[in-house]
């Protein structure tokens, strides 16, 4: 363009020189000088309008994806969360499914279509499927046809993105995706001869000046679409005669330059068509997840309508503030689309019979997963640049479970309005991991959904109390010739003097001492004076090795008082803690993210599973044993108020001092709950572990399908009956008898009265006795 | 004869009723020989668990309520040895021609999302550390052996992952 200029100023300069100036009127000097002046402007703008045309046209923020829902036969998994997680997906329910995302449901058989999706590790083609469920799993998973499917994989739920200063968000679309009938109501609303004009319209120009000019002011714009375009994507956004010129003639250049597909395609992606908080929904690919949770694709006439009619105003027209306002400018577009025989007078009869379909907002302002994007977010910081993030169209896939999310953060709230009632000071946090990879599956920062503040989970950091023991019972049961489970521990008042001034006089909850008690007991009722005797009989520094060993990275006190949980660590920091526990003793990262793919979908990054033994797996089959007591006769037993009875859990309960934290952590085979709960002023709650935080646990808890846990033996495990009371081998069915686990070799060598004369005998004995 | 055996058992039941069940044996342990059989549900899995109702949300769907939607307890399913869900066999076969195109990180998600499907299949474990091995990373090949071990139950595996680890202990030694 430049080039071709150039030469036609080259004539004209030289015609100047050959000619003889001095005989110039003035006039025509200044014409001259605005002609080249103009010419030079021309050239600019030109320039202008290319550049920014050419190559990438916005920054696209990064995406971060949930973790995409797998379907198999046998999945724990129920009909009602397999709709519940549909849903959220914006897939429609239908009496018969005929579409990608859509969705039907008959008893404990839903009919799906799927949509497809390009995955890290390949493309997964949408499809046709059936499941059946039976007493909380998938039964079958078929075709349409009834042939069996191995596994299929829905689409990720899209949970948020990183977004620049400017706050834009978008998610580009080609115009082969746009739905029928989306382009021909927004010609037919915004720019009816778009074919026929170069960029601007005389005739809408004619009529936007006479209304302009009988209002005394600018009130019509008369713009064809590619005028907006220009005034979106070159120019601000203020009203002015001068400007209107200046958009008049870039659209011109524009139109010289591109395609009318392209400048097409390029304002369905640019146009704003909302507001969430500070983020701006810009494009219509974005405008139809934000309001219908569709992909564009799928929209009906009537949705497609209603995002062409937000064009005029976004905000005015806002269909979920506005509803009825929104209604009418819908149906406005389809008669206008009628008019312009887009569809026929039926069709757009249908369409204005539908509603509006909007989606609700997840959490008002904010979003329910925001606690879990902040911890997404820190770790990319941590890996990438801000730039990157921001403009890149990086996708992020991280392990968050939607529907976990949603139950942790019901649990919570349910939970706190019960306890704490109105005391609104009352707050808590909950982490849910995969006890078997560490995937973090839902993360809760606040008592409130969707509230972006402080993050709980992350950074309260705040006393573990007795979520510390079962490092001082691993430190001994390390050694097994000298600890097992029945080992007898004193359980009297001691008085460790720390300083000279200070000293430390552990108490039982139960302000009782139980004189001595076997390990296990000890543990499972979470005694704190036989725990302070076993730990300092252990020793601190072993304590604190093993809390390293467990995966706690902060600072410990050298005091006694690590032993009853002076240490304090922030929830997550707990569930990493407690996944070394519920891994069977392997440490492992919790991980947030799985895959960073690039915006074509090729992977930057892999964050793999990487594990490293901690503690022998013997040894964790003695703690899990005397954790699974806790749930079934101890601390945590009121668990079962609420779950079934066969279901088997393992997990222990802390409180601190003065009821100032309320903790619980616990673990069933396919997730691991952290719980904690108290006031961020830090005053007392008259919270119990058990009484508070265990009760937001097993309330998640009873959301199943949850996996029980299978403690089957294993090498170097031997399973004993024996007397805890007197710690003899003894004989099933003898009084008191215990089936219990030993390390090899460390099991009791001497038998009960019992187990050499036959239960039988015994139990006549204890008859006559 | 008879009648005394039968005494015998009746005794035994009854001091079973009276001494052993505080301490609940099978709640912690499932033996080794039969991994099949698990607990039965004391409660019919048809009715609703008691206390529970009152802290039920309504289901969103139109459909009829269920009163076990929520499932807190699923029956284990019975886990029959070196016989594999088709959706975890699926993904082994495409993580050996991910393998055998030597796309390593592919084939380690694909295996990472068997185990997410099947978290104690000692042979995923297996699969992942040979893989770490051939991408010349003793020290995880090594601990992801481990891992497995842990999980084991088959002879053969059991062998399998110690030679494995026993390699890769000497890849380390060779680095070092």
């Amino acid at each position: 363009m430049k080039k071709r200029k150039s030469p036609q100023r080259g004539r004209r300069q030289r015609a100047a020189k050959d000619g003889s100036i001095r005989w110039m009127p003035l006039i025509t000097k200044l014409l001259c000088v605005g002609v080249v002046v103009g010419l030079f402007l021309l050239a600019y703008l030109d320039g202008a309008v290319v550049e920014r045309f050419e190559g990438k046209k916005w920054a696209i923020p990064a995406k971060v994806y949930a973790t995409p829902l797998e379907l198999y036969s046998g999945a724990p998994l129920t009909a009602d969360s397999l709709l519940r997680q549909l849903k959220l997906q914006g897939y429609q329910p239908v009496i018969d499914v005929r579409r990608a995302g859509q969705v039907s449901r008959a008893g404990d058989v839903i009919s799906l279509r799927s949509r497809g999706f390009q995955f890290a590790d390949g493309y997964e083609e949408a499809q046709p499927l059936r499941v059946a469920f039976s007493r909380g799993r998938i039964q079958s998973l078929t075709d349409y046809e009834g042939r069996p499917v191995d596994l299929a994989r829905l689409e990720p739920l899209l949970i948020g993105g990183i977004y620049p200063a400017n706050n834009e968000d978008r998610l580009l679309v080609k115009l082969e995706q746009l739905p029928r009938g989306l382009v021909s109501a927004l010609l037919a609303v915004e720019d009816r001869e778009f074919y026929e004009h170069s960029g601007v319209s005389p005739k809408s120009i004619g009529r936007a000046f006479l209304v302009n000019v009988s209002a005394g002011k600018v009130r019509q714009g008369g713009s064809t679409l590619t005028q907006q375009l220009v005034k979106n994507f070159y120019l601000n956004d203020q009203r002015s005669l001068a400007r209107k010129g200046l958009e008049a003639v870039m659209a011109l250049l524009l139109e010289m330059h591109y395609s009318k597909e392209e400048i097409l395609e390029t304002y369905i992606n640019e146009v704003h068509l909302g507001q969430q908080g500070r983020r701006a929904i810009h494009g219509f690919g974005l405008a139809s997840q934000f309001y219908f949770g569709q992909p564009i694709e799928e929209l009906s006439i009537a949705r497609a309508a209603l995002l062409v009619g937000l064009v005029k105003g976004a905000s005015y027209y806002n269909p979920r503030r506005h509803p009825e306002r929104a209604l009418q400018r819908r149906n406005l577009v389809i008669d206008q689309l009628v008019a312009q025989g887009g569809v026929s007078k039926r069709e757009g009869g249908r369409a204005k019979q539908q509603p509006l379909g909007v989606i609700k907002q997840s959490g008002g302002q904010g979003n329910l997963n925001s606690a879990y994007l902040d911890l997404v977010k820190r770790q990319l910081r941590r890996d990438y640049n801000e730039q990157d993030l921001t403009s890149e169209g990086l996708r992020i896939f991280t392990s968050l479970s939607p529907l976990m999310q949603q139950q942790a953060q019901k649990s919570l709230s349910k939970t706190l309005d019960n306890v704490a009632g109105n005391d609104r000071q009352m707050q808590g946090a909950m982490v849910v991991t995969s006890p078997a990879s560490g995937d973090v599956l839902a993360l809760v920062g606040d008592r409130q959904a969707g509230y972006a503040g402080f993050n709980r989970a992350l950074d309260a950091v705040r006393p573990i109390g007795s979520l510390v023991k079962p490092a001082v019972y691993l430190s001994a049961l390390e050694k097994p010739k000298e600890y097992t489970l029945i080992t007898p521990l004193i359980d009297e008042p001691l008085t460790v003097q720390l300083s000279r001034e200070e000293q430390w006089s552990p108490k039982n909850y139960d302000r009782k001492s139980h004189g001595m008690v076997p390990l296990h007991v000890a543990l499972s009722r979470s005694y704190n004076q036989s725990s302070a005797w076993l730990g300092l009989e252990i020793g601190v520094p072993q304590v604190q090795s093993v809390l390293r060993r467990l995966g706690v990275h902060r600072p410990l006190t050298d005091y006694p008082s690590l032993l009853l949980g002076a240490a304090s660590l922030s929830p997550l920091e707990v569930a990493a803690m407690y996944q070394t526990i519920a891994s069977g003793g392997f440490q492992m990262p919790l991980r947030s993210i799985r895959e960073v793919v690039d915006a074509e979908g090729v992977p930057l990054r892999r964050y793999p599973l990487s594990v490293q033994q901690a503690f022998s797996p013997p040894v964790m089959h003695l703690l899990q044993y005397a954790m699974m007591e806790v749930m079934k006769e101890g601390t945590g037993r009121s668990a079962y108020a609420v779950l079934r009875p066969e279901l088997r859990l393992a997990g222990k309960t802390g409180t601190t001092n003065d009821f100032r934290d309320s903790w619980f952590a616990g673990y069933s085979a396919d997730r691991l709950g952290v719980v904690w709960l108290g006031r961020d002023d830090n005053k007392p709650t008259h919270l119990t572990g058990s009484s508070g935080a265990l009760k937001v646990w097993r309330d998640f808890m009873s959301r199943g399908p949850v996996e029980s846990l299978r403690p089957v033996p294993i090498e170097g495990i031997d399973y004993h009956w024996v007397e805890p009371a007197s710690g003899k081998l003894s004989s099933e069915g003898c009084k008191g008898a215990r089936y219990m686990p030993f390390i090899e070799g460390s099991e009791p060598d001497k038998s009960s009265v019992c187990r050499v004369r036959g239960p039988v005998v015994d139990w006549f004995r204890s008859w006559v006795d | 004869m008879l009648k005394r055996l039968q005494l015998k058992a009746a005794l035994g039941v009854a001091v079973l009723v009276l001494s052993g069940c505080a301490s609940h044996p099978e709640y912690y342990y499932v033996p080794e020989q039969d991994p099949g059989r698990d607990l039965k549900p004391e409660i019919e899995p048809e009715r609703p668990i008691p206390g529970a109702e009152a802290s039920q949300s309504k289901p969103e769907s139109q459909q009829p309520v269920d009163p076990e939607e929520h499932y807190s307890y699923v029956e284990p399913q019975p886990d029959v040895s070196g016989q594999r869900s088709g959706g975890v066999e699926s993904l082994v076969r495409r993580s050996e021609q991910s393998i055998g195109g030597q796309h390593y990180e592919e084939a380690v998600a694909l295996l990472e999302r068997a185990l997410r499907i099947a978290p104690n299949d000692a042979d995923l474990y297996y699969r992942l550390a040979s893989v770490r091995l051939q991408q010349g990373d003793p020290v995880q090949a090594e601990q992801l052996a481990r891992r497995g071990l842990s999980l084991s139950r088959d002879e053969q595996l059991h062998d399998d992952l110690e030679d494995l680890i026993a390699r890769a202990q000497a890849a380390k030694g060779d680095a070092g």
